[in-house]
């Protein structure tokens, strides 16, 4: 006769160390992105509320909810293209300098050079160049 | 399309296995229902499992078997959701821990799919449970679109799935605004 023992559950909520230690980093990175979220959201909704602004017109509301963008983060190139677009579509010449002071240093991609030939007034044309990104 | 081998795929996204398993064995403790032998990770076989008694309570089957699902969405989901739209703005100088944060939340996108073996033994729960009602055709739907979406990882759809997923915080967002 042979005999078989019963198998021995393990004891419940007992996890080894290593997996213990790892929940708590994969938790501290949960806390992190939640800590950061609340300002990425606000302005990823001003993104948004930006590009809806431009395309239904409303010049006014796509620069402030740009300029909102780049208040929170002055080195974002979709804001700064953002908010060149719409102020080189601008008829004051002011703000078209605005506008095209916004693109400077920036590398455009094909995409993004586009939109802007579509409203950039003939005399800032010849100041772009071609580089490698 | 790019194949890689399985061993490799499970290296690059061990995060997603142990989160995975860690959840069938949290569920198992919080449901009351033994576990005999946990493996969190392993690079060859099964790349982890765990083998838990029998419950006839469908409750219970459903935190096993889906638990997992809904944890490791939701991690991904959040985690990915500052990295993404620090990517969108297109930031100068993205801060390493976002392509971290990025890599950590597909990780554990990838692997959150039920096992087709995890969905079988809930719609034999349903089935006995609750015989031929709409639950069971839910649990059946259910069980062909995790045995369909298993059979898609050769195209990575695993990979498709944590991206889609770690968007649509994003889509929703944008959906909003008008």
């Amino acid at each position: 006769m042979s005999m078989a023992a019963a198998p021995v559950p393990l004891k419940r909520h007992s996890y080894p160390v290593w997996l213990s230690a790892f929940a708590l980093a994969v938790l501290g990175a949960l806390a992190y992105s939640l800590m950061l979220a609340e300002p990425y959201l606000d302005v990823y909704l001003s993104l948004q509320r930006a590009e809806a602004a431009y395309e239904r017109g409303d010049r006014a509301m796509a620069e402030a909810q740009y300029t909102e963008v780049l208040t929170a983060f002055p080195s974002s190139e979709r804001g700064h293209i953002g908010i060149a677009i719409v102020l080189l579509s601008h008829a004051s010449e002011a703000k078209q300098l605005a506008g095209f002071n916004h693109l400077t240093g920036i590398k455009l991609n094909n995409s993004d050079y586009q939109r802007i030939l579509k409203v950039i007034p003939e005399k800032y044309r010849g100041n772009f160049r071609s580089v490698k990104k | 399309m790019i194949v890689l081998p399985g061993f490799l795929i499970a290296i690059l996204t061990f995060p997603g296995i142990i989160v995975h398993e860690a959840a069938h064995r949290f569920f198992c403790d919080i449901a009351r229902v033994p576990v005999y032998e946990v493996c969190y990770f392993r690079i060859n076989g099964p790349q982890g499992y765990v083998i838990h008694g029998p419950t006839d309570r469908l409750g219970a089957h459903f935190l096993i078997s889906i638990g997992p699902l809904i944890v490791n969405s939701l991690l991904c989901a959040v985690l990915c959701f500052v990295p993404l739209v620090a990517f969108k703005l297109d930031v100068s100088q993205t801060p390493a821990v976002f392509i971290f944060l990025l890599w950590l939340g597909v990780s554990i996108g990838m692997h959150a799919f039920p096992s087709t073996q995890d969905v079988q033994s809930f719609s034999a729960a349903v089935k006995r449970g609750s015989g031929r009602s709409p639950l069971l055709l839910i649990a059946k739907l259910f069980q062909i679109v995790v045995v369909v979406a298993n059979a898609l990882r050769v195209i990575w759809f695993d990979l498709i799935y944590a991206v889609a997923l770690a968007h649509v915080p994003l889509l929703l967002l944008a959906g909003t605004v008008q």
